[in-house]
C-alpha cells in the first residue's frame, strides 16, 4: 500500500499553517490511516500543546494529532502505538483522552503496552481535571480485563481509582487532640464520575478479575476509612459507618463521599461473584472480615443475609455471636440476618438468642453510663423500664419469627410501650437541622387556657441533653400559637410577665406576626407588659440565668421583639392614636438600650455585617427604625385633622420627643454607633418630608465632614444610596452632599456583593434627576468628568435600560420628545468625548452600554445606526449583545451594509469564545438575509472571518447561498 | 501619511484588485496602516523615481513594523535611555569609588551591586524588547482564536515567511541589494497574501483546499 507522497504531505501542511482553524480542520478530515508514517516522518506527533495556566485557571487545548491518531487506532493499531509511545510526556489531559481513545480501539495486548506507560505518568497526577478521561479509564480497565490484561486492568484501576488524602489531614504528631474537621478524603477525580466507572465498567472488571478486583476494593475502601479519620492513631475497629452509611442494602453515594460508592461497589462485586460462583460465600465473608474495620464485618452480614442458603453454619455462627448480637456499630444487618434466619437455626441455637433477650443489658452499667454522661441516678424501677425498652427493641428485630409465647410476650409489651420505629438503626441521623423541639405541640398550647399555659411554663424544666425539648422549641411554639390566637393571648399577656424571657419573646413575636397576617387585637395589656419588661434591669436573674442553655441569655431580644412589635403597630395604623402617650413611653426607653455596644460592633460588623443591617439585628437599632415609623404614623394621625396643613408646616415641631431623640444619637459622645447612623440614612427622604430644615440644620451632623468621622459620613451615606430612591426635594435639601460624593470615587472599585454598590445607585440617582431635568449642570459635569468608566457606563446602561423597559411594557406612555431630546444630547457629548479622547480605552464600559439604548428604539433607527457602528468602534463590544444581534436582524432590509459592519466589529472584538456563541444563531439569521442584499460581499468577508475564528458552522451559510 | 485618500485620489492610481482589496482592508483596521501601503504601491509604480524600490521598501517595511502597534500589543517599550542612564550611574559610582581604594570589601559590594544591575538591565531588555521572532509571533497569534494551538514546527515555518519578507525589504530600503521590478513584486505578493489571509480571509475557499489535498493523498495511498 503506497502513501501520500512526503511533497504531498508538505503541501498539505503549507496550505494548512496558514491559519490554526485549517490545521485543525486538515487533521479532522484525514479518513485514512495511511497519512500517519509521513506525517510521523515530518515530526507532526512530537509536540503535543502543554496545559495553559492563567492565575486559578487551566486550559487543555486540543490537539487534532491525537484526535486523529484516536480515530484511526481501529484501521492500523500497531501502528498508532508505536507513535504515541513516541509523543512526548504532556500535561494536557486532553492529549491523555485522546490517547485512552485510542487505547480503547485496539486490541486488549496493544492497548496494555500504552497503559502501563499511561500508570507511570498516572501515578504522579493529583488530580484528572473535568474531561471524560477517567470514564475512558474506567472503559480501559472493563476492556483490559476482559481482553486476558488481568495484570494491567488491576494496575490501572489500583491507580486511577486510588484514594487520596484530604489535604487538611493533619497528622496526629503535629496537632495535639482531634483537628478541628473530619478530614475528606478524595478520588483524583469527581465522585460522580467515580460513581458511574462503578456502575458502569466495573461489573465487567470484577467479573473478569474475580477474587484480585474484589480484594483492591477493599483496600481502597480501607484507604478511604483510614483518611478519613481525625487522629493517625484511630486505627478501628469503630468507623462511625451506622451514621454514614445506615444500611449496606440501600445507598446514600451522594451524600457520604467516595467510601459510600466504595462499600455500594463491594457490595455489588461480592453479590455478583457469589451469584457467578467465582467466589464462594465463605471466602468473600472471610475477605471482608480480615479487615479491622466495622464496615466490613456488616458487610460480611449483608452478604450472608443475600445468600443465607449458600452456608447455613455460617449463618449460625455469625447469629449465634453475642459479640454481634450487642454490637451498635454493625446492629442493622445483624438484626436483618436474623430476621431471615432465625426460623433456619436449631432450637439449641434459637435458645441462646432468646436467651439473652431473656436477660436483657447489663443494668449496672446502664445506671453507671447514665450518671456519667447525664448526671442522673437511676432507680431500680427506671432501670427495669430501660430492660422494656431494649427487649421490645430486640423482638422487634424479629417479631414475626419469633415462638409463639414470645410473640405474646412481645405484644404485651407493646401494648404497655408502644410499637418502636425500625430498631434495626442505631442511630436514624436526619436529613437537614430540624431546630429545637417543644414539650408541648402548637395545638396543645391553642388548646390549653393562659393560665394552663402561665402554669406549664413556671413548672417545667428542660431536659438536659442534645435532641431534647428546650426553651427555644417551646417559645417557638407559643410565638405560632400567638400568632394564631392573638385575642386570647393579647388580653392575658400580662400573665406572662413572671415567665421566662424567652417566652415573653415568643409571645410579643408571635402578637406581630399575627399583625403581619392583617389580625387585630387589643393593645392596652400588651402595652402595659411591654412596659412592665423595659423597666426591668436588661440582664437576667441568677435563677433565669441558669435556666437552660438554650435559652435568651437577657432581656435584649425581648426588648427587640417589643420594638418590632411597635413597628408593626404603627403601620397600617393597627395601634389607636390616642394610646401616643403610652407608646413613647415605650418607645423611647428602647432607644437608650445598650446594644449595639462598641464591642458588638467591632465583633459583629466591618466585613461582616454592613451598618444597616446591623441596625435590624440589635435592640437599639430596631427602637431607632420603631422610632421613624412613629413619626409617620403620628403624621398619617395629624393629616386627618382639620388644621393638618399647618400642623405638618410645623415639622418636628408636632413631634418635639422624635426631634430630641434624633437629636440625641446624632451626638458622637452619646451614640457612637454605626449601626444607629445608618438609620438616618435609609429613612433621610422621609425626614426630609417630616421636618426639611431640621436636615438641613443637621446635614452636617448626618453625613460629617471631618475626616476623623468619615466612617459615619460612609455609613449614613451608603445607607442612603442604597435604599432610597432619587427624590427632587432630598436634593434639594443635600445637594452639597451629592457635590461632595461627586468628588470621591475611591469606593468605586469596590464590588459590593450585598446590597449594591452606593456608586452606582449615585449614577442612578443622578441620571434619574438628569431625566426629569432637575440635575444642576454642575454636578452633570462634575459626574462625567471624574467618574471612572465603569460608574460612567453603568450611567449610560440605566439610561438605555429604562428606555427600553419603557419599550417593553407598552402598557406605559412614551417617553415625552424633549426627554428623548436630552438623552439624545447627552449621547452626543459622550460620544464626541470618547472619540476625542487620549485613552478612548477608558471609555470602553460607556461605549459598549450604548447597546441598550440601541435595542430601545426610542430614536431614529439611522441614527441609532450610527452611533452603534460610533460606539463599536471605541469599545469592540456591545451590551447586551445577544439582544442587539436581535435588533440588527431586524434592520437587515433597510441598512444590510451598517448592519453587517456592526456585527463585523463585535465578531473582532470578541474576547471569549463563548462570546459570539451566545448570538451564533440570531447571527447566522442576520447574515443569512444580508446575503440576499448588496451587502453581499461584506457578508461574505463575515463569514470567512467567523472560520478563520472557529467558528466552522458559519460556513453553511455560504454553501447555501 | 496623516491624510486619508478618497476613493476619486485611488482611481488616479493603476492599482490591481488585490492592492485594492488590502488597501480598504487596511483602512478598516487602521488608516495609518493603509496609507503606508498604498503611499508604497504608488511610489512603486512611478517609473520616473530612480529609487522606487527603497522608497517602496521602505514604506512596506514600515507597515510591517507598526501592525503590533495598531493591534494594541505592547511588545517594545521605548525607555531604553532611561535604563542606559541607571545602568551608566550604578558604573560611575562604582568607578569613582574604585579609585577612592576604600578598601576591598567596598569594593565587592560596589562590584556586586553593578553586576545586579547589569543583570536587571538584560532582564528587561528581554522583557520589554524581545527578540524580533518573538514579537513576530506575538503578532500572528493574536490573528487566531484563543485557545487553539498550530505545533512549534508550523509556527516557525511562519515566522520564517514573515522574517523572509521583512528582510528583503529591509535590505531593498538601505540600498544593500540590487532588486528588479519583477523580484520586488515578488516579495510584495507574498507580503500581500500573507496580510489578507489574515485580514480578510478566504477560510471556508482555503478549507476546500486542503479537502482536495487530502483526496489526492488518499488516491495516491490506493493499492
Amino acid at each position: 500500500m503506497e502513501m501520500p507522497s512526503l511533497e504531498l504531505v508538505r503541501k498539505a501542511l503549507n496550505a494548512a499553517r496558514k491559519r490554526v482553524v485549517d490545521y485543525e480542520f486538515f487533521f479532522d478530515h484525514l479518513k485514512s490511516p495511511d497519512w500517519i508514517e509521513p506525517l510521523s516522518k515530518e515530526n507532526m506527533f512530537r509536540d503535543p500543546p502543554a496545559a495553559l495556566r492563567e492565575g486559578d485557571y487551566i486550559k487543555f487545548p486540543f490537539w487534532p494529532e491525537s484526535k486523529y491518531l484516536a480515530r484511526m487506532a481501529e484501521h492500523a493499531p500497531a501502528l498508532v502505538l508505536k507513535v504515541i509511545l513516541e509523543v512526548p510526556e504532556t500535561d494536557n489531559i486532553r492529549v491523555h483522552e485522546d490517547m485512552a481513545d485510542a487505547a480503547l480501539a485496539m486490541p486488549a495486548d496493544l492497548a496494555a503496552k500504552w497503559v502501563k506507560r499511561e500508570i507511570e505518568w498516572l501515578v504522579k497526577q493529583d488530580r484528572l481535571y473535568f474531561t471524560l478521561f477517567p470514564e475512558k479509564l474506567g472503559a480501559l480497565v472493563a476492556r483490559l480485563a476482559k481482553g486476558g490484561q488481568k495484570e494491567t486492568a488491576l494496575e490501572l484501576a489500583k491507580v486511577f481509582l486510588a484514594i487520596l488524602p484530604d489535604p487538611k489531614r493533619v497528622a496526629k504528631s503535629e496537632v495535639e487532640g482531634n483537628v478541628p474537621f473530619a478530614p475528606d478524603p478524595r478520588a483524583r477525580f469527581d465522585l460522580w464520575e467515580y460513581q458511574e466507572i462503578f456502575k458502569k465498567y466495573i461489573p465487567e472488571f470484577v467479573r473478569a478479575c474475580g477474587i484480585d478486583a474484589f480484594n483492591l476494593f477493599c483496600d481502597l475502601l480501607k484507604d478511604a476509612i483510614l483518611f478519613s479519620r481525625r487522629r493517625d492513631e484511630d486505627d478501628g475497629p469503630e468507623d462511625y459507618s451506622y451514621i454514614w452509611r445506615e444500611s449496606i442494602e440501600h445507598s446514600k453515594e451522594h451524600s457520604h463521599g467516595v467510601q459510600n460508592i466504595l462499600v455500594s461497589g463491594i457490595r455489588d462485586a461480592g453479590e455478583l461473584l457469589i451469584k457467578e460462583k467465582i467466589l464462594t460465600l465463605q471466602e468473600a465473608v472471610q475477605i471482608l472480615e480480615s479487615r479491622d474495620w466495622k464496615i466490613f464485618l456488616r458487610m460480611a452480614l449483608h452478604l450472608l443475609k443475600q445468600f443465607s442458603e449458600y452456608d447455613d453454619f455460617l449463618v449460625a455462627a455469625h447469629l449465634t455471636n453475642y459479640a454481634l448480637f450487642d454490637n451498635y456499630g454493625v446492629r442493622h444487618e445483624y438484626a436483618l440476618l436474623l430476621r431471615k434466619c432465625f426460623n433456619r437455626l436449631d432450637e439449641p441455637q434459637r435458645k441462646i438468642i432468646l436467651g439473652w433477650v431473656e436477660n436483657g443489658p447489663d443494668l449496672l452499667k446502664y445506671k453507671e453510663a447514665e450518671l456519667r454522661l447525664s448526671g442522673k441516678q437511676r432507680s431500680d424501677a427506671e432501670a427495669e423500664k430501660y430492660r422494656l425498652y431494649w427487649q421490645r427493641d430486640r423482638l422487634a428485630w424479629f417479631k414475626d419469627q419469633l415462638p409463639d409465647e414470645w410473640k405474646a410476650r412481645y405484644q404485651q409489651i407493646v401494648l404497655e410501650l408502644g410499637e418502636p420505629e425500625d430498631s434495626t438503626y442505631p442511630f436514624r441521623t436526619q436529613t437537614g437541622w430540624v431546630g429545637p423541639t417543644s414539650p408541648k405541640g402548637i395545638d396543645d398550647l391553642k388548646q390549653m387556657t393562659v393560665t394552663e399555659i402561665v402554669d406549664f411554663l413556671n413548672i417545667w424544666k428542660p431536659p438536659q441533653g442534645v435532641m431534647e425539648a428546650s426553651p427555644e422549641g417551646l417559645g417557638r411554639n407559643l410565638a405560632e400559637a400567638a400568632k394564631q390566637q392573638p385575642e386570647k393571648f393579647s388580653s392575658n399577656a400580662i400573665c406572662f410577665f413572671d415567665t421566662h424571657p424567652t417566652y415573653v419573646r415568643a409571645i410579643i413575636s408571635g402578637l406581630a406576626d399575627a399583625l403581619k397576617e392583617k389580625q387585630r387585637f387589643e393593645w392596652p395589656i400588651v402595652l402595659e407588659l411591654c412596659r412592665l419588661i423595659i423597666e426591668l434591669p436588661r440582664s437576667l436573674t441568677e435563677k433565669q440565668s441558669k435556666f437552660s442553655q438554650d435559652c435568651d441569655s437577657d432581656w435584649g431580644c425581648a426588648r427587640s421583639a417589643i420594638a418590632r412589635l411597635l413597628s408593626k403597630g404603627f403601620e397600617e395604623d393597627y395601634l389607636p392614636f390616642e394610646m401616643r402617650a403610652t407608646v413613647w413611653s415605650i418607645l423611647e426607653p428602647l432607644t437608650h438600650d445598650p446594644e449595639p455596644t462598641t464591642e458588638y460592633e467591632a465583633k459583629y460588623g466591618g466585613s461582616n455585617m454592613d451598618p444597616a443591617t446591623l441596625s435590624i439585628n440589635t435592640t437599639r437599632g430596631e427602637a431607632m427604625h420603631s422610632v421613624i415609623r412613629y413619626a409617620l404614623w403620628v403624621r398619617r394621625n395629624i393629616e386627618k385633622l382639620t388644621n393638618a396643613k399647618e400642623k405638618i408646616a410645623r415639622g418636628f415641631d408636632e413631634m418635639p420627643d422624635v426631634r430630641t431623640v434624633l437629636d440625641e444619637h446624632l451626638d458622637i459622645s452619646k451614640d457612637s454607633s454605626l449601626a444607629i447612623r445608618a438609620v438616618y440614612g435609609q429613612w433621610l427622604p422621609w425626614l426630609v418630608l417630616f421636618d426639611s430644615d431640621w436636615v438641613k440644620k443637621n446635614v452636617g451632623r448626618i453625613f460629617p465632614d471631618d475626616e476623623k468621622q468619615h466612617s459615619y459620613r460612609d455609613a449614613a451615606w451608603s445607607t442612603y444610596m442604597l435604599f432610597c430612591n432619587a427624590y427632587d426635594n432630598v436634593l434639594d435639601t443635600i445637594s452639597s452632599e451629592y457635590d461632595r460624593a461627586l468628588s470621591d470615587w475611591s469606593n468605586a472599585d469596590d464590588e459590593k456583593t450585598r446590597g449594591g454598590d452606593p456608586c452606582r445607585r449615585l449614577a442612578e440617582h443622578l441620571m434619574v434627576f438628569y431625566w426629569r431635568g432637575k440635575l444642576p449642570d454642575a454636578m452633570f459635569q462634575k459626574f462625567w468628568a471624574n467618574a471612572p468608566d465603569k460608574v460612567r457606563g453603568h450611567a449610560i446602561k440605566f439610561i438605555g435600560r429604562t428606555l427600553y423597559g419603557e419599550e417593553r411594557d407598552k402598557t406605559s406612555e412614551n417617553v415625552p420628545p424633549e426627554i428623548l431630546e436630552r438623552m439624545r444630547s447627552l449621547w452626543d457629548s459622550r460620544l464626541k468625548f470618547a472619540q476625542e479622547a487620549v485613552n478612548p480605552e477608558l471609555q470602553t464600559t460607556e461605549m459598549s452600554n450604548f447597546g441598550w439604548w440601541f435595542i430601545s428604539k426610542k430614536f431614529d433607527d439611522r441614527w441609532a445606526m450610527d452611533q452603534l457602528l460610533s460606539a463599536l468602534k471605541i469599545s469592540k463590544s456591545v451590551e447586551p449583545d445577544h439582544l442587539v444581534v436581535e435588533r440588527l436582524a431586524e434592520l437587515v432590509p433597510q441598512m444590510p451594509n451598517d448592519v453587517v459592519t456592526a456585527l463585523r466589529l463585535m465578531v473582532e472584538g470578541a474576547k471569549e469564545p463563548w462570546t459570539v456563541s451566545s448570538w451564533r444563531e440570531t447571527g447566522k439569521d442576520v447574515l443569512e438575509k444580508a446575503l440576499q442584499t448588496d451587502a453581499r460581499q461584506s457578508a461574505e468577508d463575515l463569514i470567512h472571518y467567523l472560520g478563520s475564528q472557529g467558528y466552522l458552522e458559519f460556513g453553511e451559510l455560504l454553501r447555501r447561498a | 501619511v496623516n491624510q486619508s485618500l478618497t476613493p476619486a485620489d485611488l482611481s488616479q492610481h493603476s492599482l490591481t484588485n488585490q492592492e485594492r482589496h488590502l488597501h480598504k482592508s487596511l483602512s478598516e483596521k487602521n488608516l495609518g496602516l493603509a496609507q503606508m501601503y498604498i503611499g508604497a504601491v504608488i511610489a512603486l509604480n512611478d517609473d520616473n523615481n530612480p529609487d522606487r524600490f527603497s522608497l517602496a521598501a521602505h514604506g512596506l517595511r514600515e507597515l510591517m513594523e507598526k501592525i503590533p502597534e495598531y493591534l494594541n500589543l505592547k511588545i517594545a517599550e521605548s525607555n531604553l535611555k532611561s535604563k542606559v542612564i541607571e545602568l551608566g550611574d550604578e558604573w560611575l559610582k562604582f568607578k569613582n569609588h574604585g579609585k577612592a581604594k576604600n578598601g576591598a570589601t567596598q569594593n565587592e559590594k560596589r562590584l556586586a551591586a553593578f553586576l545586579g544591575k547589569i543583570d536587571e538591565f538584560f532582564r528587561w531588555v528581554e522583557a520589554a524588547r524581545p527578540k524580533r521572532r518573538t514579537q513576530i509571533a506575538k503578532v500572528l497569534k493574536t490573528f487566531e482564536p484563543d485557545g487553539h494551538h498550530l505545533p512549534t514546527r508550523l509556527e516557525e515555518l511562519r515566522i520564517d515567511e514573515w522574517g523572509e519578507i521583512w528582510n528583503c525589504f529591509i535590505n531593498v530600503a538601505h540600498h544593500r541589494v540590487p532588486i528588479s521590478y519583477d523580484d520586488f513584486n515578488v516579495w510584495k505578493n507574498a507580503l500581500e497574501r500573507f496580510l489578507l489571509d489574515r485580514l480578510c480571509p478566504r477560510t471556508f475557499a482555503d478549507q476546500q483546499d486542503i479537502l482536495a489535498i487530502i483526496q489526492e493523498g488518499d488516491g495516491n495511498a490506493k493499492p
